[in-house]
């Protein structure tokens, strides 16, 4: 026995100068970190393709990113091999049924096409030349032919629209179709400034096919980075391999069909549609879709009166559809379920219920009794199964960690993993002996000698009963009576979920530890992961009640962590957790900074002002025009109280962004600069809303840096932090 | 018995598919295989395909794949550029290539089993050509020095100037190791672990290239031995087209570093191959002849390296020969023997030369496994399109691999004939007549004459000729093509091709008109309705018919000489007229009169037609504006096309329509009199 703890003792020193060695994560970590997703078991099994997205820079500042086709061997231990090279993108790769082609999609000049790649050798080809491009590729069965999708714009449709025309005091085709014209068409139709009306219009209408101006007449103008003028139309084609034929367009019309896929006998296309009655703008729904592959003609296969249906996929057997369903009853936050029906028709069942959760990517087992899929679940994203006809859900996999993406094939389940110690590897798991296998090292080797700080969970009582997890990570060399500076860090959405098993903060924690500052996360009421009640519960009330959640885990935190210093606190966040900081700081003086990123800060403007605006109807219950509505929005809004803010505050947002346009942050801007308030803006360019997830990889450093240089200027250390010291 | 040939008969009838003529589009949008390389174990065959791509108009060469006699598949896509130069590792499992892929030419390496092909080097100037080492593990290539950075620094000051034949690039030998299992570094960054975007050391990147040779010479070629302990290469002075004649070969020991001069005769001297077992050297060379090594043999030797002694083999094989593959079984080689091209067989010890292989008639570019009991080759018989062909050594009974004389089954193509005739002085001169499909012996056919270039070229019997000389179509509108292969042409001995030493033009007039002459006798042709055409020497020979004959009614003069003094001093071969006319316009003046159209420009009566591209270095446009302005001066008609940014050949799909047009339509109004519009527009399919 006394031999035994001289050994541990000798073991925990080791461990101590071993960890000692190690260094802290840096800003440029982010970009070795490897990703990799879109993973497709082969038909026999045996293998697996995936994206491998890889950072790159050239010289010395063009950040880019790198997506290329991986193959893993799942029944031996070959290293994965790499299938595709250069600086193209590549992705959504399919297997060919006898698994010795796959179908991918590349990004190769303006337009992604449709690529085969021969597994026998070869480089790949492109299949499809379609002038508005081609994606979403599926083998039919018998492995002849491919079927895709192409977006379709307005002034490439024939034919009238189904609905009332939105261009007031105007008539369809009332005026030349210049977008459609060959050059020496449009040079022969006849426009002039100073003509006829007639002539006048055809002019105008040049002027507007060339974008400028640009004429909006729909609901949806704003796409993520520009504005959209032109509706587009998502239609279905069918290539067949080896033919010269060109593709066979199998829809039509003003209509869009989406997340085909083949019936077993190939006779068949099931997708999700609506035949619009009102504009596709308006429309929020949609119905399970079945189009003859030989007449080319489509119809409504199922309708669920009080549901909005899409995604079918048809059981391995072919006997059921499985698809996606989401209640239309008070859609405030409404969470996705899973359902099936029999391919002949019949009730449709919801099988995931009593679980509670979103509920998404669903795959078939081979058997087509067992339905699995994922669903981000208290910080987690585990993977469950239910059977197909009902059931009991059971969780196979996951416990503090996020599963990104999967495929299961036979007993072979292989999927993306975050996990605290590494960002993101590849893992088999044997359904059978519930083995598991990391098959990659995406991230492993960089990985190798850093320090990495985890996350300690905690749930806190909320006085209206329902509970708040919430997270606290350490500053990395953290000592025993030392306090730290410590951030609260906020998440958007306002349903997205935090936790140790999500990838995209992943780096972001680390780097905010390295640099010697405490971490507090929470998931605040709204949020996903916690049921549909908790989701809800922000309704009418972005503001009061999930700010309550907030600082009441921050004070729990402080209260369970001596380290934190409690009198130096930062606060930042983005998207709606850019509203929350401005509402924090408009409330509470507690802050030594903050920082809003991306933000709405009056949500009366966000009506007009970004594409995410419908979340004003949705989550207030009404509009902006209406009393009681206007009432709620200028109480929930921060720049109600923009006089309030006495904290130094760092206000970012990119350029481009059209998700919540810049106009609020400018307003926040200025208002604080007329107050005189300490208040810095940054503007991003080229960078739309996600410039922190998928941005440009150059940006992305910049910006996590610039939060850290700002929130320097107020912090002080109790010692030299781990990455700012040589 | 009878019944079965009736049905087999009718049977075969009924699948006769209509046959129509080809457009000129589909002509130049003819795929074309060739440059077949076998794997090591022979199971592999590797070759090139040239396609036409309308769009980006220009012609894309990648690389197909045969395994294990299977129909072939494309290999290699590069976009906006061709995949070249391919070479099988000698484990067979690497095939690599050249390809400008936006990064300069480099080496990229494929599985032949899967996946796309990743770069094996990153270097800032364009890789010219490689080898596999034998080891497996390094590759060895050619890339011409950086340029010197005084250069842009002058350009910047001064603006653009260059001096004549000072300026160039001289290349060098490198290798550079390979790693099958190294990953793509683009794919896997690694950077200094603190703040830095600098790469780490230690990481995955590209082996660097190590220089192999330095000095002040160029290498225009190399071959690894065998053994892998040395490289042989030729080198000379500068890379300008006249230093040819100044190459030598040298030899580097790969394990000392050390450079051995071997070869340095005052003449050309051309590295062949390495014997199997490292030990020899097979060589050409035109010894000291500088004054006649353009149109005379030149030698075939093999040196020993150890005890430098050397002997002459295959002395009496009067023709060009080429593409020396030596193994223990013998050299093997390739030569014309008139218009057929056999695979030769060379004794090494008694330096006899007999015929391998004889069918298909024309053999090029052959390839042997590593064993060599398989080889590739491509080849075609005079009615087929250039196919890959494999057969065993030991009983070889070609094997077609490739089927692209399918791309013709529908189209009327044209039969070809060879017939001889007596020149005006006597001697034989052959060439290929083509006749229409549904040929007429009553009729007498009108008659177009098309000339080779060369004059060392030759034409063969080939279903569909052309390049820009729509002649496919011509016969289906009713004449007869006449391809003379005039004195000087390859494949007919080195006496042959010296008959027209200072007698360029004139004797080749006799050769064509004799020709001519011979058909009339027969009663084959209309005289009043003949045309004549041919690019380079063949576009020389016909302005020399333009302006000293007048039994044509319409000529054509592509890239074509109409002054040899002009052409001499402006050419970038000026020592072809030196050999050609032994003199220069100085020393001998006449002799460049005697043989310049120019000359005869007073007797001009044909309508012609010049084409010339715009930056043509070979034969300077300047050749093409004094043909121009004398027929106009005379009141011949004339018309001048120059094709924009082309050189000696109008190498590209859309301008090659173009030249093609130009033509159809100037024999079409002045031979048959039908004005031709160019069409405008966008073709409909």
């Amino acid at each position: 026995m006394k031999k035994l703890i001289r050994i541990s003792i000798l073991l925990f020193a080791v461990t101590g100068v071993w960890a000692q060695t190690k260094k802290p994560i840096v800003a440029s970590d982010l970009m070795k970190i490897a990703t990799a997703n879109q993973i497709q078991i082969s038909p026999d099994g045996n293998k697996a393709v995936m994206v491998v997205t890889h950072k790159a820079v050239k010289n010395d500042n063009e950040y880019y990113y790198t997506r290329h086709l991986y193959l893993l061997d799942l029944a031996g231990s070959t290293e994965p091999t790499q299938l595709t090279f250069g600086d193209k993108n590549d992705g959504q790769p399919q297997w060919s049924r006898d698994g010795k082609q796959l179908a991918f999609v590349r990004a190769d000049g303006e337009k992604s096409q449709v690529w085969i790649l021969p597994l026998s050798g070869g480089e790949a080809h492109a299949i499809t030349k379609s002038d508005y491009g081609a994606t979403s590729p599926r083998w039919s069965p018998d492995g002849k032919k491919i079927m895709y999708s192409s977006n379709i714009p307005f002034y490439g449709i024939e034919g009238k629209v189904s609905w009332t025309y939105e261009r007031p005091g105007r008539v369809q085709g009332d005026e030349p179709n210049f977008k459609l014209m060959k050059a020496d068409e449009k040079k022969k139709t006849n426009t002039t400034p100073d003509g006829t009306l007639d002539e006048v219009r055809a002019w105008l209408a040049k002027n507007a096919s060339e974008s400028n101006p640009r004429v909006l007449n729909r609901q949806n103008m704003q796409g993520e980075l520009n504005l959209q003028p032109d509706e587009e139309f998502s239609h279905l084609f069918v290539k067949t391999l080896g033919a010269d034929d060109k593709a066979i367009q199998l829809t039509n019309g003003f209509q869009d069909f989406d997340a085909a896929e083949w019936s077993m006998d190939g006779k068949n296309i099931i997708c999700h549609s609506r035949s619009y009655k009102i504009h596709p703008d308006r429309e929020r729904d949609s119905d399970l879709w079945i189009i003859d592959t030989e007449t080319k003609t489509a119809k409504e296969f199922l309708t669920w009166p009080g549901y909005s249906i899409s995604n079918p996929t048809y059981s391995p057997d072919g006997t059921q559809i499985l698809f996606s369903a989401q209640s239309i009853q008070d859609r405030h936050a409404t969470q996705n379920q899973l359902a099936v029906v029999a391919s002949a028709g019949g009730k449709p069942q919801v099988i995931t219920t009593t679980l509670d959760r979103d509920v998404n990517g669903a795959v078939w087992s081979a058997d087509s009794k067992t339905i699995y899929f994922a669903s981000q679940t208290e910080g987690d994203i585990p993977i469950f199964s239910v059977p197909a006809k009902g059931g009991t859900i059971s969780k196979i996999f996951g416990n503090d960690n996020g599963v990104n993406d999967f495929d299961v094939r036979g007993d072979k389940v292989v999927f993306g993993l975050t996990e605290t110690k590494n960002p993101w590897e590849i893992h088999l798991l044997n359904l059978k002996d519930k083995s598991t296998r990391q098959l990659t090292k995406l991230n492993e080797g960089w990985m190798k000698d850093k320090q990495v700080i985890s996350p300690k969970e905690y749930w806190l009582d909320r006085p209206d009963g329902s509970r708040v997890q919430y997270w606290v990570m350490e500053p990395v060399g953290k000592k025993d009576g030392v306090k730290y500076p410590t951030i609260l860090n906020i998440h958007g959405g306002p349903a997205a979920m935090w936790g140790p098993g999500i990838f995209s903060m992943w780096h972001e924690y680390q780097l905010e530890n390295s640099w010697g500052y405490g971490l507090v996360y929470c998931n605040p009421r709204g949020s996903g992961g916690y049921g549909d009640k908790f989701k809800k519960a922000n309704f009418k009330d972005w503001g009061k009640s999930p700010a309550g959640d907030i600082l009441g885990s921050l004070e729990d935190a402080v209260g369970k962590n001596s380290w934190i210093d409690k009198d130096q606190l930062f606060v930042e966040g983005g998207s709606y957790a850019g509203y929350m900081v401005a509402w924090l700081i408009s409330h509470d003086n507690r802050f030594k900074a903050a920082n809003a990123q991306r933000g709405v800060y009056d949500l009366t403007t966000f009506m007009g002002e970004g594409n995410a605006w419908s979340l004003v109807p949705n989550d207030f219950g009404g509009y902006p025009w209406q009393k009681e509505t206007k009432a709620l929005l200028d109480a929930n809004s921060p720049y109600s109280y923009v006089d309030k803010i006495n904290t130094p505050l760092l206000i970012i947002h990119g350029d481009q962004d059209l998700r919540t346009g810049v106009v609020q942050s400018e307003m926040l801007f200025k208002s604080l600069k007329v107050l005189n308030k300490p208040v810095e803006y940054i503007r991003y360019p080229k960078e739309g809303h996600e410039l922190t997830r998928s941005g440009n990889p150059g940006r992305m450093m910049d910006h996590m840096l610039r939060v850290i240089e700002f929130f320097e200027r107020y912090a002080k250390h109790p010692e030299p932090v781990p990455a700012g010291s040589k | 018995m009878k019944k079965i040939f009736v049905f087999l008969f009718s049977a075969a009838a009924f699948h006769v598919v209509a046959q129509t003529v080809p457009t000129f589009e589909q002509i130049i949008s003819l795929r074309s295989a060739g440059n077949p390389i076998v794997s090591p174990d022979g199971k592999q065959i590797a070759f090139t395909v040239q396609t036409t791509d309308w769009n980006e108009n220009r012609f894309d060469t990648e690389i197909w794949i045969s395994k294990e006699g299977k129909k072939p598949f494309q290999l290699t896509n590069t976009s906006k550029a061709s995949s070249t130069n391919l070479a099988f590792s000698p484990d067979g499992q690497w095939i690599a290539f050249l390809a400008d892929r936006g990064n300069k030419t480099q080496i990229y390496v494929i599985r032949s089993d899967g996946g796309e092909a990743r770069p094996a080097t990153k270097e800032e100037e364009p890789i010219a050509r490689f080898e596999w080492h034998p080891s497996g593990i390094k590759l060895i290539f050619l890339k011409p020095e950086k340029e010197d950075k005084n250069k842009k620094e002058m350009e910047k000051r001064y603006g653009g100037f260059e001096q004549d034949d000072k300026e160039f690039a001289l290349s060098h030998l490198w290798q550079v190791d390979f790693n099958p299992d190294s990953r793509d570094p683009s794919e896997m960054p690694c950077n200094e672990a603190i703040d830095s975007l600098k790469t780490k050391s230690g990481c995955i990147e590209l082996p660097k290239a190590q220089r192999l040779t330095e000095g002040k010479f160029t290498i225009t070629g190399f071959l690894t031995s065998p053994d892998g302990n040395k490289v042989a290469y030729n080198q000379q002075p500068d890379p300008l087209i006249n230093s040819s004649t100044k190459s030598n070969i040298s030899v580097l020991d790969l394990v000392t570093k050390k450079t051995t001069s071997l070869i340095s005769n005052p003449s050309s001297d051309g590295l062949e191959e390495w014997s199997p077992d490292s030990k020899e050297i097979l060589y050409s060379t035109s010894l000291s002849d500088t004054t006649s090594n353009f149109y005379m043999n030149s030698k075939l030797f093999t040196i020993n390296l150890t005890d430098k002694t050397s002997r002459q083999l295959a002395k009496d094989f009067d023709e060009s020969f080429g593409g020396f593959r030596w193994l223990p079984s013998g050299i093997y080689f390739t030569a014309w023997d008139k218009t057929k091209r056999p695979l030769y067989k060379l004794d090494p010890v008694s330096g006899a030369v007999s015929v391998f292989l004889n069918a298909p008639e024309q053999i090029f570019g052959i390839s042997f496994s590593k064993s060599g009991d398989k080889v590739a080759f491509s080849g075609r018989s005079g009615d087929q399109l250039g196919e890959v062909f494999i057969a065993s050594v030991s009983s070889p009974r070609p094997e077609k691999i490739t089927n692209m004389t399918a791309q013709m089954s529908s189209w009327k193509v044209a039969p070809s004939e060879v017939i001889r005739w007596k020149s005006k002085d006597g001697a034989i001169i052959e060439g290929v007549l083509h006749k229409p499909k549904n040929y007429d012996p009553s009729k007498k056919y009108p008659l177009l004459v098309v000339i080779h270039g060369g004059p060392t070229g030759i034409d063969t019997p080939t279903p569909v000729p052309g390049s820009v000389y729509p002649i496919v179509q011509w016969l289906d509108k009713g004449c007869l093509v006449l391809r003379p292969n005039y004195r000087g042409s390859a494949g007919y001995g080195e006496k042959f091709r010296a008959l027209n030493v200072k007698n360029l033009g004139v004797g080749d007039a006799w050769d064509v008109l004799s020709g001519v002459d011979y058909l009339d006798k027969q009663g084959l042709i209309d005289k009043s309705k003949m045309g004549c055409m041919g690019w380079s020497q063949g576009g020389y020979i016909s302005a020399f018919l333009t302006t000293t004959s007048d039994v044509f009614k319409a000529i054509s003069v592509g890239a074509g000489i109409s002054d040899w003094m002009t052409y001499y001093v402006s050419t970038d071969i000026h020592p072809f007229t030196r050999q050609y006319l032994k003199a220069t316009p100085w020393s001998d003046e006449a002799i460049y009169k005697k043989t310049s159209p120019m000359n005869y420009i007073n007797s001009a009566k044909t309508p012609t037609l010049i084409q010339h591209g715009e930056f043509d270095r070979r034969v300077p446009i300047s050749n093409a504006y004094q043909l121009l302005q004398g027929l106009r001066d005379k009141g011949v008609k004339a018309e001048l096309i120059v094709y924009k940014g082309f050189g000696h050949g109008i190498n590209k799909p859309k301008e090659r329509l173009a030249a093609t047009w130009h033509n159809w339509q100037w024999f079409n109004k002045y031979v048959w009199g039908e004005n031709v519009e160019l069409p405008v527009g966008e073709k409909k399919k």
